[in-house]
């Protein structure tokens, strides 16, 4: 029992929890789900889901493995490689997140069966898409009843979509501040007002949110029984599935967004760049289970990673490059593009600060890419490079790394404007920082560039 | 299709508009506005997605039949 710990994310729902014992994921059933559990393998809804790959799929093992006395049931699911969060998701995975959703709730109602949450958290992205991850959010369903998840669905999915699709990208990381979703009221504040004649965000946001401060302490569930039906249902899944498919984002003018199109590299240099990632990756010993690709742009390098059969998250502070990265490579199995600020990675967030874990809780990666990164955050933000590498030494073992030195073009660019505070930024002091961490096991000089590419392995503690 | 969606989001918009009220202070109680707003559009719900479906069904048994019609003739013409 010792070995056991429950996991701060799901101690919400009585239906069980997930934990771990002895480093594998398990997920404990509880008496009171014990009905729900069977009727969804029963009704073929189980088989359904996750033969269309829209549910995780899981094993029973022994309840011996329980880890409280109430379990009625152990399962095992199929591991998922990197958990992200909503925040972390471009435009087009939370637009897919949703859809997927509603998706599982229309099958669910064939089975008889309907959601009881609809979580942004519940879905995952799995082999290059979006999977239900909580086997336990299932409830027969009560055709008396209006949708128990609608505000919640509202909140997490259609509010984010909107400001994103009709405010500011970049309103996604409002997700990060309101765990249990945006509210809707403050959604419809920020949205821009021709929003409220759009028919779907009309009735979905703007009068729903108008209807939960009207409502606030009307306690109406109780009156409510008895006046929805299953058209009414079937009608509000459709509604909300054309308004989320309706909403659009195009990926362009953002700092990053064609950053590969305005490099300094030559194809020649671009190509011999290739060949020294892939030749580095490949020393990497023993061969890493997953790579993080620190400011990955659109992916170009992270494919490089893929290629090689390595599982690989493409971070990325411009959510357009996300974007690019994710509509570009959709069959790429292995890549997971995320958007994530290195001068401000994701912390860790919800109750006792244990329901989200932060970026660093979610490592260490095996190996990591940090390519034309480094004078970003030496130069662009005033990162010494000591803390560099004491952050990169906290997040991998294996390093890829690429030191550009002031006389390129790309830092020349990042000095133009600004007083040069930098007597530091050298090749000799790069070197010296990142030896107190690292072992450099492999250099070389970038063909056709002043660049110099390095593969460093951290140091034991 | 897109017509008939058009014209029965156009419709959901006018019940929308109709019903809209005005915003009160009170404490949250998260669900009952939702659930209220779900009973107040039941009926439009339902009544929009049978249409739907009726229209969908009626469309895609109408270019059964066509297609049907012009296997048949070109069967009668091989003949």
């Amino acid at each position: 029992m010792s070995a056991d710990l429950q996991l701060g994310a799901s101690f919400r729902d009585p239906s069980g929890f997930v934990f771990r014992k002895n480093g594998v994921l398990l997920r404990q059933v509880n008496r009171p789900y014990l009905e729900s559990l069977k009727r969804l393998t029963d009704s073929g809804l189980y088989g359904e889901l996750t033969e269309a790959g829209l549910l995780i799929p899981h094993t029973e093992v022994g309840i011996e493995n329980a880890f409280s006395d109430e379990a009625v049931a152990v399962l095992k699911p199929e591991r998922i490689s990197t958990i992200s969060y909503p925040y972390e998701w471009c435009f087009s995975q939370l637009k897919d997140a949703a859809l997927t959703t509603l998706r599982i709730q229309s099958i669910a109602m064939k089975h008889g069966m309907s959601l009881k949450d609809a979580s942004a958290y519940n879905i995952q992205f799995h082999h290059g898409g979006p999977v239900f991850i909580d086997t336990l959010s299932f409830e027969p369903y009560d055709e008396s009843s209006p949708w128990k998840p609608y505000r919640q669905f509202c909140q997490h999915f259609l509010a984010p979509l909107v400001l994103m699709s009709f405010v500011d990208i970049r309103l996604s990381r409002l997700a990060a501040s309101y765990i249990d979703g945006i509210p809707l009221d403050l959604a419809s504040s920020l949205s821009s007002s021709h929003t409220r004649f759009k028919p779907g965000i009309g009735m979905h946001l703007h009068l729903h949110a108008r209807m939960q401060a009207k409502n606030a302490d009307a306690g109406t569930k109780k009156e409510t029984r008895g006046g929805f039906g299953k058209n009414a249902l079937l009608g509000l899944i459709d509604s909300l599935q054309s308004t989320i498919e309706g909403l659009k984002w195009k990926p362009e003018g953002t700092e990053w967004a064609d950053y590969y199109s305005d490099t300094n590299y030559s194809d020649a240099a671009m190509i011999a760049k290739h060949k020294l990632v892939a030749e580095y990756l490949g020393a990497v010993s023993p061969a890493p289970n997953i790579v993080w690709d620190l400011g990955a742009n659109n992916g170009e390098f992270s494919a490089v990673s893929t290629s090689m059969g390595f599982q690989t998250v493409a971070w990325d502070i411009d959510p357009a490059a996300v974007e690019k990265n994710y509509l570009q490579r959709r069959a790429d199995k292995l890549m997971l593009p995320l958007v994530q600020d290195l001068t401000n990675p994701s912390p860790s967030i919800g109750w006792a600060l244990r329901e989200r874990d932060s970026l660093i809780e979610r490592g260490p990666a095996n190996a990591m890419l940090v390519l034309a990164l480094i004078h970003h955050l030496a130069i662009g933000n005033n990162v010494p490079l000591l803390e560099i590498a004491s952050f990169l030494a906290r997040a991998g073992e294996w390093l890829v790394i690429e030191f550009v030195p002031k006389d390129d073009s790309q830092v020349q660019r990042l000095l133009a404007s600004r007083e040069d505070v930098f007597p530091d930024y050298t090749q000799e002091q790069f070197e010296a920082s990142f030896q107190g961490r690292f072992t450099v096991i492999k250099k070389d000089s970038v063909p056709g560039t002043v660049r110099t590419l390095y593969l460093m392995k951290r140091r034991a503690s | 299709m897109k017509k008939l969606n058009r014209a029965l989001n156009i419709a959901l918009a006018c019940g929308c508009l109709l019903t809209i009220c005005q915003s009160a202070n009170a404490y949250i109680d998260a669900g009952s506005g939702s659930y209220l707003l779900q009973i107040l559009f039941a009926g439009l719900l339902g009544g929009l997605y049978f249409a739907k479906t009726a229209f969908g069904n009626l469309k895609a048994a109408v270019v059964r039949r066509a297609s049907m019609h012009k296997s048949d003739d070109s069967a009668s013409h091989v003949r």
